[in-house]
């Protein structure tokens, strides 16, 4: 497995950091479209860790599909890795990748904290386990049936789930602007402990992508190159 | 011990199978795998290295099966494709960082020395590679994990001569002991003739011959005579016939020649075609 963590590694060294570089210069793109409703922000760091969470799918998810199209994959599959090792090491850095973006992310809120109100560990927290939750769940979803059915049906089944989340988070960010009740829920689950909601989301998104590994392992080992 | 032992082998696809294949690669020796484009010869390789599953048979390479025992023995099978598959966007110095840690017996020196040999650049990515250079890459890699067993699918195809005949002669220093055997897979007949101690003949999924090369060379020529002439020849000693407007040419056994016709030698291409159209 070291070997396919590294060959994942030396292939994503440049684009992961560019990625992120890009984000950044981009940042005063995402200031423009910052908006705020009633008790609901989308402001231009939520902007930038979405943005860096979805590039970070897509680069974890290429790395499933171009090591299947050039061959390389099925030259793996003569040598002494066995076939549950490249895909779980194909995870493992997938995931690795993912986390990298995601943290990224949040360095402007971090800084924007330590400029205003001081350093809060739990808000940090908790928009960065959600950003996470919400780039590894994407991940886990599509990466099975990229691996079944090929590239293309991974890349229309992520812009397909990645826009049910956007448009599923606009509309519910609209209805709840309109329900008062719905405010007051939302505010109170999230004043009540940050801590106990990060632990959910971290949670659900490990155990997604165990599962996803599993189907993902199951799929690769009847493979036929 | 064979280095592969396939009996009865069989997979179907929709318009194509491999149909009860029977095939041996002896140790220490090299043996050539014939056939014209859609053959089946790169799925015989396929299903020799279990990256397509058989329907029915057995394959042993090095004594295991290769299914529930090949990884046991992946670290002494060195393999080259058609294709460079390394990823383009990495250098050689990359790729052997990789194998390090993929094969136990791994050797860099030996790498390193075969990179200076083929004169391929260490930190020049692979996409700026020729298709020679890539091929020359891939033996590189095989040859640097002390593999005991070397398995070729088209390696020298769509390489100019010079280049083929260098790979040649690696291959021909690899088998220079009895302890490592090559099976090679080729529509080149020439290239072979030059390497292979025994040539099988595949065509539309089915093996029609597998025979040492020079048993080949002593049992078989080619004879013009005419149309008549080859009707009273026997015909199960008639490998392949051509017949046009000036007569036929035929390959048949050395012992069946007729009287007053002058045998040439054969050689394996030719043997090949005429089997091909025969049975066609």
């Amino acid at each position: 497995m070291k070997s396919v963590l590294l060959k994942q590694f030396l292939s994503l060294t440049r684009p992961v950091p560019l990625a992120i570089v890009i984000c950044y210069l981009l940042y005063p793109v995402f200031i423009s479209f910052q908006t705020s409703r009633e008790g609901v922000t989308l402001n231009a760091t939520m902007l930038m860790g979405l943005m860096l969470a979805m590039i970070g799918s897509i680069l974890s998810l290429s790395v499933l599909t171009s090591d299947n199209n050039n061959g390389w994959d099925k030259f793996m599959a003569t040598t002494p890795v066995s076939r549950k090792q490249i895909i779980r090491g194909k995870y493992l850095f997938s995931l690795a990748a993912e986390f990298i973006c995601v943290l990224s992310a949040t360095i402007p809120s971090v800084a924007l904290m330590v400029m205003t109100t001081g350093f809060n560990f739990k808000e940090w927290l908790f928009i960065f386990s959600v950003l996470l939750g919400l780039a590894v769940c994407i991940f886990a979803l599509v990466a099975p049936i990229t691996v079944r059915f090929g590239h293309m049906a991974g890349l229309v089944t992520f812009i397909v789930v990645y826009m049910t989340i956007l448009v599923g988070g606009v509309i519910i960010s609209a209805t709840m602007g309109k329900n008062e009740a719905g405010i007051s829920m939302l505010l109170d689950m999230i004043k009540t402990d940050k801590y106990v909601i990060s632990a959910v989301f971290v949670g659900v998104s490990i155990t997604v992508a165990v599962i996803s590994m599993m189907i993902s392992e199951a799929v690769y080992m009847k493979k036929e190159f | 011990m064979s280095a592969i032992e396939i009996k009865g082998l069989s997979k179907n696809y929709k318009d194509f199978g491999i149909k009860n294949l029977d095939l041996t690669v002896p140790g220490g020796c090299v043996v050539g795998l014939v056939g014209e484009n859609g053959a089946g010869k790169s799925t015989t390789i396929k299903l020799i290295l279990n990256l397509i599953r058989r329907e029915s048979g057995s394959i042993k390479v090095l004594g295991k099966d290769n299914i529930k025992e090949l990884d046991d023995v992946k670290e002494d099978i060195g393999v080259v494709f058609d294709e460079c598959c390394f990823p383009l966007d990495l250098n050689p110095k990359a790729l052997g960082r990789i194998f390090r840690a993929a094969y136990k017996n791994w050797d860099a020196e030996a790498y390193s020395g075969y990179l200076k040999k083929f004169e391929l650049p260490e930190k020049k990515k692979v996409a700026s590679f020729s298709r020679g250079m890539k091929m020359k890459l891939s033996i590189a890699v095989a040859l640097s994990h002390h593999a005991k067993l070397l398995v070729l699918d088209e390696a020298t195809s769509g390489l100019d001569p010079v280049v083929r005949d260098d790979i040649i002669d690696i291959l021909l220093e690899f088998v220079a002991d009895d302890e490592h055997s090559i099976l090679i897979s080729s529509h080149i007949v020439s290239d072979l003739e030059k390497i292979c101690d025994y040539i099988a003949f595949i065509h539309k999924g089915r093996l029609m011959l597998f025979e040492e090369k020079d048993k080949i060379y002593e049992q078989y020529v080619v004879i013009h005579c005419t149309e008549k002439e080859l009707a009273a020849i026997k015909p199960e000693a008639v490998m392949g016939k051509k017949v046009g407007h000036f007569g036929a040419e035929a390959i048949i056994l050395k012992n069946e020649v007729p009287q007053g016709i002058q045998g040439y030698p054969v050689d394996i291409e030719k043997l090949f075609v005429f089997m091909v159209k025969e049975s066609a």
